[in-house]
């Protein structure tokens, strides 16, 4: 219980815009918990709430067993990297790590020490004495990073670090943070609009739209089972395929696309009701025996160990994860199979899934 | 570094333009320069040319040592050279030490009434010391500050100029700095003074400059202040001089050599300040 524990935590900005609506979350200690959702559904603000940069409207905020609601940031024992990193201009790199301690009234060979072991785990020890315009985007966020680990605090947290670094340097940071993140073993709260981001780095995902957690868990269980249609559209590279059908009397399912899908089990639904089929990229194969379903290739997309096929399934176009072989052209009709476990029935109008 | 890269007939042009431009500028310091080697008999008979007359020594020691070659006593240069550097350095501090506050205060603190309190601070825009300057001066007056480095300065400092520009820079400073400062738990006076401060360098490097032309050019205020000779600011020196020439006296080789000299200083602040200016703007990211 020594993370950190959101009791109906809210926020409505001056203005009138609700950011956040009320929010219970416990963040587990020791793990990194990723905040992820699209542009403006209130990660940011959450985290800046626990921060103490931001005033809830409502609500307390607990770390590590200590209610912080109306503590000051600064004595919160938090460490925060911010996503333009945030570093002072005009300090060199070793005054920006240790600027904190400074204003905490550290002792001078204390800071050096603690400066010094940082840039050491990070790489930067030969940097400390440039001023961070004199340095390159990876390692000004080394930087970043070394600021909040010298503090030695409860919490790490992130707002979007890596968005300001080309594709590669972001894989390499994603690596590189996770593995500090590990090593340190310090309570982190990381929030990013990528999901592969989000996937990749999480112990515990958390998945926000409009101010409201949709859904949360292991990042593997979270694809799998998405408890809505939004989560699932939202996890996953290329999206999930979502078809609307609504449900026979023999239990397959009429694609309004065309095609008709038997289903593993019956759902819970009455004969009639409308239902959204999902279907993500690589629970569909392509059938060595002729199945009883076929699609034509539209277009291929090579992307090294596996490829993409844009096929058109009835009326609709879907996107299938295929090995490279066999060899295929576009314009093809090929027999498909889908990965009948795989499936996921949605009510279209709630968006919720159903089991 | 694009110029480098231009063709040729660009770049000659835009010398050409460049070189242009400086004559236009220094023209004025040129005819003053040679005017200033003449003598009082070369204006009476009209021998001044474009090119440099034979009297420059002299003009230029009878300046600095106020013994002129006509009947007319020199005032004091050296002093008053004195006098308007101290004047231009107090405004030019004065204003900077109140501004900067002022502006951190409007900028970084919600406090009851913000808005009216940034407003009064705008008035004072609309109030230079010339259209103040009757109750001003009575105000002085009645403080006892005629002749004094407070009664030139004080006046002159309380106006809010400076408290928008800084405004302006700080808004300009992002905010996840102010936030990270916040974070390393530094207090407000701590903040002012290891980040805002520094990192509007190039600003009060600007201001410095621009604060202390005004200061050092201000006129009316100081001939109303001052009341005897010895404290006279250059600017009145010059006034006095060219009051002289124009009443018949010709002693415009003197009024020229002590403009030329009053461009001393001002000149000085500036190169100075230039340097910390590109200093400071290539430190900023970006
Ligand atoms: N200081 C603020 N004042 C008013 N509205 C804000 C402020 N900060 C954020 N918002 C609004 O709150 C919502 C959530 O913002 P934010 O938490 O920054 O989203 P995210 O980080 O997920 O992109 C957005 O609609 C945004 O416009
Ligand atoms: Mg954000």
């Amino acid at each position: 219980m020594a993370g950190i524990e959101l009791g109906s935590v809210s926020k409505v900005y001056q203005g009138g815009v609700t950011a956040l609506k009320p929010t219970t979350l416990t963040i587990p200690e020791g793990g990194l918990t990723v905040l992820v959702g699209p542009s403006g559904c209130g990660k940011s603000t959450l985290l800046r709430i626990i921060a103490g940069l931001e005033e809830p409207t409502s609500g307390t905020v607990t770390i590590a067993g200590r209610d912080v609601t109306q503590i000051e940031p600064a004595d919160r024992d938090i460490a925060m990297v911010f996503q333009n990193y945030a570093l002072y201009p005009h300090m060199s790199v070793y005054d920006n790590m240790a600027y904190g301690l400074k204003n905490r009234g550290t002792a001078r060979s204390d800071i050096a020490l603690r400066v010094n072991e940082a840039a050491k785990m990070l790489g930067i020890e030969a940097l400390l004495q440039r001023k961070p315009r004199a340095l390159s985007g990876g390692q000004r966020q080394r930087v970043a990073m070394g600021r909040a680990i010298v503090r030695r605090p409860k919490a790490f947290l992130f707002d979007e670090p890596l968005s300001n670094l080309d594709a590669k340097l972001r894989g390499e940071m994603r690596v590189e943070i996770r593995t500090l993140q590990q090593r340190l073993g310090v309570t982190s709260v990381y929030v990013t609009h990528d999901q592969l981001e989000a996937m990749t780095m999480a112990d515990h995902l958390v998945v926000m739209r409009d101010g409201v957690i949709v859904q949360q868990g292991p990042p593997g269980h979270v694809y799998d089972e998405p408890d809505n249609v939004f989560v699932a559209g939202f996890l996953g590279a290329p999206p999930i395929n979502l078809l609307p059908g609504t449900l026979a009397e023999d239990g397959t399912l009429h694609l309004d696309c065309g095609p008709h899908v038997t289903l593993p089990v019956h759902p819970p639904l009455q004969t009639g009701s409308k239902v959204t089929l999902g279907i993500r990229a690589e629970a569909i194969g392509i059938a060595a025996p002729a199945g009883s379903l076929t699609a034509t290739v539209e277009l291929i997309e090579e992307l090294g160990p596996s490829r993409l096929l844009h096929l058109r399934f009835g009326t609709a176009k879907i996107i299938a994860m295929a090995p490279r072989e066999p060899a295929l052209r576009p314009g093809e009709t090929l027999a498909i199979q889908l990965d009948t476990a795989a499936l996921k029935l949605f009510d279209p109008e709630t968006g919720r899934a159903c089991r | 570094m694009s110029s480098f890269s231009a063709p040729p007939l660009r770049r000659v042009l835009s010398h050409v333009l460049l070189g242009l431009a400086a004559a236009v500028l220094i023209l004025p310091v040129w005819f003053a320069l040679v005017a200033s080697t003449y003598n009082g008999a070369d204006f009476l008979a009209g021998r001044v040319g474009l090119w440099f007359g034979a009297h420059g020594a002299d003009t230029y020691k009878a300046v600095i040592t106020g013994h002129g070659t006509i009947a007319m006593a020199l005032p004091n240069i050296g002093q008053a050279l004195i006098t308007s550097t101290i004047m231009a350095l107090l405004i030019t501090i004065g204003k900077i030490a109140i501004s900067l506050p002022s502006a951190f205060a409007v900028t970084y603190f919600q406090f009851p009434l913000r808005g009216f309190w940034f407003a009064v601070i705008f008035v004072t825009l609309l109030l230079p010391i010339e259209v103040r300057i009757v109750p001003t001066f009575q105000v002085a007056a009645n403080f006892h500050l005629l002749n004094s480095f407070t009664g030139l300065t004080l006046p002159l400092i309380a106006s809010a100029t400076a408290t928008f520009l800084f405004r302006q820079t700080f808004l300009s400073i992002p905010e996840e700095l102010t936030e990270a400062a916040r974070l390393d738990g530094a207090s407000p006076l701590r903040f002012f003074i290891d980040i805002i401060i520094p990192m509007s360098r190039t600003s009060i490097a600007a201001l410095t400059v621009i604060l202390f032309i005004y200061g050092w050019n201000q006129y009316l205020w100081p001939l109303l202040i001052t009341t005897k000779t010895s404290w006279s600011t250059i600017v009145m020196v010059i006034g006095r001089l060219s009051q002289t020439a124009a009443e018949g006296d010709p002693v415009w080789n003197y009024t020229m050599a002590t403009a030329l000299l009053a461009l001393v200083p001002p000149v000085f602040v500036v190169v100075a300040m230039q340097r910390l200016f590109v200093r400071g703007l290539t430190e900023m990211e970006k």
